[in-house]
């Protein structure tokens, strides 16, 4: 009896792991669209180039009208944004963080997100 | 205890020699095709630094086995089977990183646990012949892999990701490519030696399973299991279940090559679904008979002197066929003929000298049957004359 | 009742009947599904004659005791060199194959011999330790495909590359120059190569009448209970020898026969697995690991030859995917398996 419980517990908790693994380990999909975007009436236009930051990544450069992808793994997430001109850095340094629920992305606007509106990112499931 | 040696002289150094042939040999071997390939010796480490951190923990999981009298596990390909099951659906899910290599592991550990007991229990009933079962076993498993991964992966096990079923919608792709794993178990702990990248967490993880399996050997059941190898009959009527024991055996080296296999994936960085298990167990296997391993004795020793060996000569081989008579793919056929080649020798140099011993005491059985005999007729000739 | 069935099936064997059923199963579907039967009957006739004389290769073994042959790769590569030198010669028919089958006698007897005095000293390990001699040999072969002088130039790369083909067609010289001799027809769709079936005919014949011989039944003797035979003064690992050899020759004519059917030479790693199909086919006849009659070879190739040709056709036709190599890898090495659990252990004397 005693023996069972032991047992049981410890396929629990080793589902538990595995729960807690997939969770820490599960790869989501970051765009970063530098592109003119219109949301309700306001339209933002994309201008400078803009380096951005995931975490730990190596960081890359979103050039106006383009796109550029990151992959990460987790639930939750440090972004960094900050303009480049003529090759260097400049302007403020912007730091949001993002959540993810399991099979989700993330669309980041980023002419949205260095204006400080609030609907900087739209959440994509379609992975 | 049966004696391992080869020969009868006393002499320390003959001995050692002939106990030693096969190391031996191999590395005169690999002592001459080294300056015919003409790699440089920071070349050749960084290869064996890599080969020895990726396929030790395969060539360990055949360590147990062998003490429970049951020889060289071929079916050890059914725990890389199971490995490379739990790496699809870790690519499936896009599970990365180091969480996604441990999930992979708890994914394929009781599927591995299953087919090791599967393949125990057959080979409780192959008792004499547990190798050729197993490699025919290992023959078989891989028409089963097909059916479930090139058939039903997409169909009756839910696999999403377009990147890895083939294009009709079911079944995995030849070759998946293990991008969200690779080398992270190579890259977690790792730091230079003159510019060669030690890959410190595998020697970690080879290291543990090392002392698991000294430790093994000194428990009850790692005691049992040598009793079983030695004599069967023994065992039994000492009370030990060695069918069971026999069972336990073969599932922990079945686990062990699962997570081996994973190891050795995660290196690599892709997978050939469907030929990547084939030939591990006799890689493995003659990796461990060139560092001197017997059927019935492997130590963990002969593990690392034979991963070495082998894999110097996969990697000279090539080139030195190539300086020597100018093809490299003569090269390419003399490693697989060494590699079978040595499995056939060693095995028959075993069944050979088992069959020796044999015949030696059925003569000194002979031998004293003829002088009770000798006994009797003479008492009986005593008994007329008094 | 329930006794009666289990004692059907142990004596048949569960593998045997879940095959028989599934053999069954096809032949009953096919007509749904638009397969011929009379161009499936074709094609296993075909494969009888071009597969019959490999897996009869294998009874003089295991009648004298020496255990499935899994080194049957080494006749087959006697068979190869006897081929390859016989198209180097440029000999053509009748000429060519029966030179073909000369040099690869000569060859697989050496070989059959060296072969022989290993297995003489692993009794008990025969198998496993034959197995990967065959394979060793095979790569060993590979070596000298690509050193071995050959000129011809349908057998050497075309462009500068050094060596033999990996495939090397017999069409010019000797393809079915024995299934075209009094082959005829039966309808539109059946052809008999009545050539290689006499010459597969004849070859069981041969057999048949060596083991009534007083050698074969020394054999028989040593393979059914080697300390008996012994005792009656029968030098038992001279008759094993001699069955090796034997089936060596048997494999290598075999091979030629499956060339000059199928009218390519495969070199390199192509023999590789050879052994397994054959075996196959013996345990699916009804033969075991020490127990075999030509009735085991004749049904089992029958059987194992029918289930390969209509297995692809059928069950592509009825599911829409190609299951039949994974099927194939299951049903012949899950045969094997299964022997080798049957009749627990080699005497182990």
């Amino acid at each position: 009896m005693r023996r069972n419980i032991i047992r049981i517990s410890l396929v629990v908790l080793v589902i538990i792991i595995a729960v807690f693994l997939y969770n820490i380990g599960k790869s989501h999909k970051i765009y970063f669209d530098n592109k003119n975007i219109t949301i309700g009436d306001t339209t933002y236009t994309a201008s400078n180039t803009c380096r951005v930051w995931v975490d730990d990544e190596e960081s890359q450069d979103v050039r106006n009208r383009s796109r550029k992808v990151f992959k990460v793994a987790g639930a939750a997430h440090t972004i960094v944004v900050q303009e480049v001109v003529n090759g260097e850095l400049s302007g403020e340094r912007i730091e949001k963080k993002i959540k993810f629920k399991l099979d989700e992305g993330a669309i980041v606007n980023l002419p949205v997100l260095l204006d400080g509106a609030e609907s900087w990112y739209e959440i994509n499931t379609e992975i | 205890m049966k004696t391992q040696d080869l020969t009868k002289t006393t002499h320390p150094v003959i001995r050692f020699l002939i106990n030693n042939a096969v190391p031996i040999l191999f590395i005169v071997l690999v002592a001459f095709a080294i300056p015919l390939s003409g790699f440089s010796g920071e070349y050749l480490f960084r290869e064996m630094v890599t080969r020895v951190s990726r396929n030790s923990f395969l060539v360990l999981s055949l360590l147990i086995p062998v003490i429970a009298g049951m020889g060289m596990n071929f079916g050890i390909v059914l725990g890389a089977m199971a490995g490379e099951i739990g790496l699809i659906f870790i690519t499936d899910w896009e599970i990365v990183g180091m969480p996604g290599l441990l999930l992979a592991m708890i994914i394929s550990t009781p599927i591995a646990a299953l087919l090791g007991y599967f393949a125990g229990k057959i080979l409780n009933k192959a008792k004499g012949r547990e190798m050729a079962t197993g490699l025919m076993l290992g023959f078989f498993m891989n028409g089963v892999y097909q059916l479930v991964v090139l058939y039903s992966m997409g169909k009756i096990i839910p696999i999403g990701n377009n990147n890895i079923l083939l294009p009709r919608g079911f079944g995995i792709r030849n070759a998946i490519n293990l991008e969200g794993v690779r080398q992270v178990l190579d890259n977690l702990l790792s730091f230079d030696i003159f510019g060669i990248g030690i890959p410190i967490a595998n020697f970690i993880a080879i290291g543990l399973l090392c002392l698991f399996i000294v430790w093994f050997r000194r428990t009850k059941l790692g005691q049992d299991m040598r009793t079983v190898g030695q004599s069967m009959e023994v065992a039994r009527a000492s009370g030990i279940d060695v069918e069971k024991t026999r069972l336990i055996s073969i599932v922990i080296s079945t686990i062990l090559a699962c997570y081996g296999q994973i190891i050795f994936l995660q290196n690599i960085g892709t997978m050939n679904t469907y030929n990547s298990h084939e030939q591990v167990g006799t890689f493995a296997i003659a990796a461990l008979l060139i560092g001197g391993a017997s059927v019935a004795r492997a130590t963990i020793p002969n593990v690392f002197v034979g991963v070495i060996l082998f894999h110097m000569v996969f990697v000279v081989s090539p080139r030195a066929g190539k300086e020597l008579i100018g093809q490299a793919q003569l090269g390419e056929h003399f490693r697989v003929f060494v590699s079978y080649g040595i499995i056939a020798i060693s095995l028959a140099l075993y069944a050979w000298r088992k069959q020796m011993e044999k015949q030696n005491l059925r003569r000194q059985a002979q031998a004293i049957n003829r002088e009770a005999l000798k006994i009797q007729q003479g008492s009986t000739i005593g008994g007329k004359e008094s | 009742m329930v006794e009666r069935i289990q004692k059907i099936v142990n004596n048949v064997g569960l593998p045997r009947i879940i095959i028989g059923l599934f053999l069954l199963f096809l032949l009953a579907s096919a007509p749904f599904v638009g397969v011929r039967i009379d161009t499936s009957l074709n094609d296993i006739i075909l494969r009888l004659a071009m597969n019959g004389i490999l897996v009869l290769s294998l009874v003089p073994m295991v009648k004298s005791g020496c255990g499935l042959n899994f080194g049957l790769q080494l006749g087959v590569i006697s068979g190869l060199l006897g081929a390859v030198i016989s198209l180097e010669l440029n000999t053509t028919g009748f000429g060519g194959f029966f030179l073909a089958i000369g040099l690869a006698i000569i060859f697989a007897t050496v070989f059959g011999f060296l072969y022989g005095i290993l297995l003489n000293r692993v009794k008990g390990e025969e198998m496993v330790v034959a197995t990967y001699v065959g394979f060793s040999s095979v790569a060993f072969m590979c070596i000298w495909w690509l050193i071995l002088p050959f000129k011809s130039q349908d057998m050497i790369w075309a462009y500068g590359g050094a060596g033999l083909r990996t495939t090397i067609s017999v069409e010019n010289y000797w393809y079915d120059a024995l299934n075209n001799f009094l082959s005829f027809k039966i309808g539109s769709h059946i052809t008999i190569p009545t050539g290689g079936l006499l010459f597969f005919a004849l070859l069981c014949f041969l057999v048949w009448v060596f083991f009534r011989t007083k050698i074969g039944s020394a054999m028989i003797a040593v393979g059914s209970n080697p300390e008996f035979a012994r005792s009656c003064g029968v030098n038992v690992n001279r008759m094993r020898l001699v069955s090796v050899i034997l089936s060596t020759i048997i494999a290598a004519i075999g091979i030629i026969m499956y060339q000059q059917s199928f009218g390519f030479i495969q070199l390199y790693m192509a023999p590789l697995y050879m052994a397994f199909p054959a075996v196959a086919a013996l345990l699916l006849g009804g033969a075991s690991v020490n127990k075999v009659s030509l009735k085991n070879v004749i049904i089992g190739v029958f059987l194992f030859q029918g289930i390969l040709t209509m297995t692809p056709s059928i069950i592509n036709n009825l599911i829409k995917s190609d299951m039949s190599e994974a099927i194939r890898i299951i049903i012949s090495n899950g045969l094997i398996v299964y022997a080798l659990t049957r009749s627990s252990g080699v005497r182990q004397s």
